[in-house]
């Protein structure tokens, strides 16, 4: 592993979602233990009861500083509730997020004002000082918007992530005005016209007054790359960002948001279903598949040369954009992605596997290195790849 | 000759901001057996096109000129009968083409009579049919596989029941158990296992859902088949596995099909032919090979390369720039013209005409002599 600097950080993350059930099946209610936080090698357990969607299931990864990171895999595996969880949109069940090496979790909120309360009620019983509750509450106020300003977002559909009654000045502004980063309104508008030109929309001056409804789809989408990166995040997560614009359009925000990646060093989640387009847009990528990751290694050697049954058999699926390369051989899995309610020990990819034997049904297999930088996530990865 | 032969069609929308020119001027040929991908943009009008064909158009849009020919469009003339469509109004009852279409004093009837006593002869035309002849090509001749199999099937009807109702639309007298052995064999052809047709739509997955509503479309055993965006909104495995099963139907029934998708990597895995549309018009129209290795317009050009590619070596991607025009004026001359980077002066004064080459043409100044 090279020694850059990790932005962020994922350990073991796991999403569960309840099921709800009616009275009757509530009696009979299972139970399930999953490990929750993991200080200096101690494990903390939690057992919960009734049934859940195993959404995201202990995945770990990490994302350099300027390294632009795939997250590929089919609907209902998991990548958009992981990247949601990453910008603490969604409350993990378990596991650790580090942005810089310091846990997310003494970002939030919650953990804010129950210091203050902690603080507070010292003061109350004369154990500390008022100054001292002052101090702890602005610096852990400050911490929080420190974050919040480092990571940003760019949604899935232009069409209903910008507000309609906000024109595109005070979409893009809004970060700005919001973190009290610059409160001169005629320096902000200089700061957003300098990025709206950044992202393409030239000249600038002409689309600060305008609604979303007078933008078209790519135009739209710019102005949510802009309001991402206007702060100067640290870390971007984008959740299938041109799946809903055309293919004339769709290479113009691909190439800006490689550009604005590539020259302010920011680490970028790419998610998408589009194993081609992730191809062209990351350095690495990892596959998941119901809630784990399956697969990670650099692009064009996961790509080339898939180690995994499932990857093997996305890449095979992909159609072929060469009349030339027509697939002729069937495909080597069969029918879908199965409930992530219930799953049974094992591989989650045996049901479907064409190597699957009796062992994977019992061993839940780690992801482990097996060459440089390229993590899989199988027991016979050697024998099916004839690697030593 | 032909199956379908569709001659300069053109089908505008009448808004309140002024007439949308979604197919303009369009003309394609479809032989037996062929695979026809239909490829463009979202708005180019794919659709609309497909939709003129069935002669599903909805106010405010109108075929305004054009011929759709159809070869067996005389043999259903012929085996018109007055007594079926009777028996149609009964089961579909809508009381507003009730009253529309009194049979007996339409022009087009007495017209059918004359034809039918070998007095008059009619071209094979879609768009002179009255509404109820139309009713018989529909599925039974020319079948659609709508886009979106979420939103196709009715919530409320078991599976079974609407491949069912496709059957007896066309059959009225068909019997029972003929009737049902007919929709399990169909099920079974699609790959979904026949004791599913008694599920309701949201018991099936999205893969099969797609593969149901393709049963729904092969059960009468059309010529044609319109598929609009069959695999879009599936995931990549699923769309093979539909992909695959309508390729080998295709085979098996010597199948002519017309495949809409913004996909051009489906086209590439699935059809013969190739036609490139762009705001309205068709730019390229060839053999799939030919367009695909050597695209002669330059909005084919770019629009390969504007697809990220999963095989061979990794190749810039191309960015086209602009946006598609605005159909209720769209640019003078040749309508790619903004957005083109081959854009000549005479460009933007004439409109380009039909240059034929190698087995299709191209609608491009650059090739015109």
């Amino acid at each position: 592993m090279s020694e850059r600097d990790v932005v962020v950080e994922a350990k073991n993350l796991i999403k569960l979602f309840p099921v709800k059930s009616g009275i009757v099946r509530s009696v009979a209610r299972k139970s399930t233990t999953i490990p929750i936080k993991e200080t200096q090698g101690k494990t903390t357990y939690k057992t919960l009861k009734g049934d859940f969607v195993h959404a995201v299931d202990g995945v770990s990864f990490k994302i350099y500083k300027g390294e632009t990171f795939g997250l590929v895999g089919e609907s209902g595996c998991g990548k958009s509730t992981t990247g949601l969880l990453l910008l603490q949109l969604l409350d993990r069940t378990g596991g650790g997020i580090f942005f810089k090496d310091v846990e997310t979790s003494e970002y939030t909120r919650a953990h804010l004002w129950m210091n203050t309360i902690i603080n507070f009620s010292k003061f109350l019983i004369g154990r500390s000082s008022w100054n001292d509750v002052r101090k702890t509450f602005q610096h852990y106020s400050s911490q929080v918007r420190l974050f919040r300003k480092n990571i940003q977002i760019i949604f899935q559909n232009p069409y209903e992530s910008l507000s309609p009654r906000f024109n595109v000045l005070d979409t893009v502004a809004e970060p700005l005005r919001l973190m009290h980063i610059v409160e001169d309104e005629r320096e902000i508008e200089e700061l957003v016209i300098k990025e709206l030109e950044e992202v393409g929309l030239t000249p600038g001056t002409e689309f600060l007054d305008r609604y979303p409804h007078e933008l078209s789809g790519g135009q739209r989408q710019r102005v949510g790359v802009a309001r991402a990166f206007i702060l100067d995040p640290e870390f971007v997560v984008a959740d299938e960002p041109v799946s809903m614009l055309d293919v004339s359009i769709r290479v113009g925000v691909l190439k800006i948001m490689q550009a604005l990646t590539r020259s302010r060093g920011t680490g970028f989640l790419f998610i998408t279903h589009d194993l081609a387009l992730a191809r062209h847009m990351c350095d690495r990528i990892a596959v998941m598949y119901l809630g784990r990751i399956v697969e990670q290694g650099p692009t064009e050697e996961l790509v080339h040369r898939p180690l995994h049954p499932y990857t093997k058999a996305l890449i095979k699926a992909v159609p072929k954009a060469d009349p030339d390369a027509r697939r002729t051989e069937d495909l080597p899995i069969k029918g879908e992605v199965p409930s992530g309610i219930n799953i049974p020990p094992g591989c989650r990819f045996q049901s479907r596997c064409p190597y699957s034997t009796e062992k994977c049904k019992e061993i839940d297999p780690k992801l482990e290195l097996v060459k440089t930088d390229h993590l899989v996530a199988c027991i016979r990865v050697k024998e099916i790849n004839d690697l030593k | 000759m032909e199956l379908l032969d569709v001659k300069n069609l053109k089908t505008y929308f009448y808004t309140q901001q002024g007439s949308v020119k979604a197919v303009d001027d369009i003309s394609f040929q479809l032989q037996k057996g062929e695979v026809l991908g239909l490829a463009g943009e979202s708005g180019c009008g794919k659709t609309t096109t497909c939709l003129s064909i069935m002669r599903m158009i909805e106010s405010p849009g109108r075929i305004l000129s054009g011929e759709i020919n159809y070869e067996y469009t005389d043999s259903v003339i012929k085996s018109f009968d007055g007594a079926y469509d009777r028996y149609l109004y009964n089961i579909v009852k809508p009381a507003r083409e009730h009253k529309k279409e009194s049979t007996i004093f339409d022009e087009a009837f007495i017209d059918n009579i004359l034809i039918k006593r070998g007095i008059k002869d009619r071209s094979n035309n879609l768009l002179d049919l009255t509404e109820a002849e139309m009713r018989r090509i529909r599925g039974k001749h020319i079948a659609m596989v709508f886009q979106g199999a979420m939103n196709a099937l009715n919530p409320v009807h078991r599976v079974g029941n609407q491949i069912k109702e496709a059957i007896t639309v066309h059959d009225p007298d068909i019997e029972y158990r003929e009737l049902w052995e007919r929709v399990y064999k169909i099920l079974e052809t699609v790959g979904i296992d026949p004791e599913r047709a008694r599920d309701y739509p949201h018991q099936l997955s999205g893969g099969m859902k797609q593969r149901a509503l393709i049963a729904m479309a092969l059960v009468n055993n059309p010529q044609i088949i319109i598929a609009d965006e069959p695999v879009t909104a599936l995931d990549v495995i699923v769309q093979a596995q539909v992909l695959k099963a309508t390729k080998e139907l295709q085979s098996q029934f010597n199948l002519s099909m017309i495949m809409i998708t913004h996909d051009l990597s489906v086209i590439a895995e699935v059809c013969e032919t190739l036609a490139i549309m762009y705001a309205g018009k068709m730019v390229e129209y060839g053999k799939l090979r030919d367009v695909y290795k050597e695209p002669l317009h330059p909005y084919t050009e770019a629009l390969i390369s504007a697809f990220p590619k999963l095989t061979g070596p990794k190749t810039e991607l191309y960015d086209i720039g602009g946006r598609p025009p605005d159909l209720r004026n769209p640019p003078s001359g040749c309508r790619f013209h903004p957005r083109c980077p081959k854009a000549m002066p005479i460009c933007s004064k004439e409109e380009p005409k039909i240059t034929k080459i190698r087995d299709g043409y191209v609608v491009c100044h650059l090739y015109q002599d």
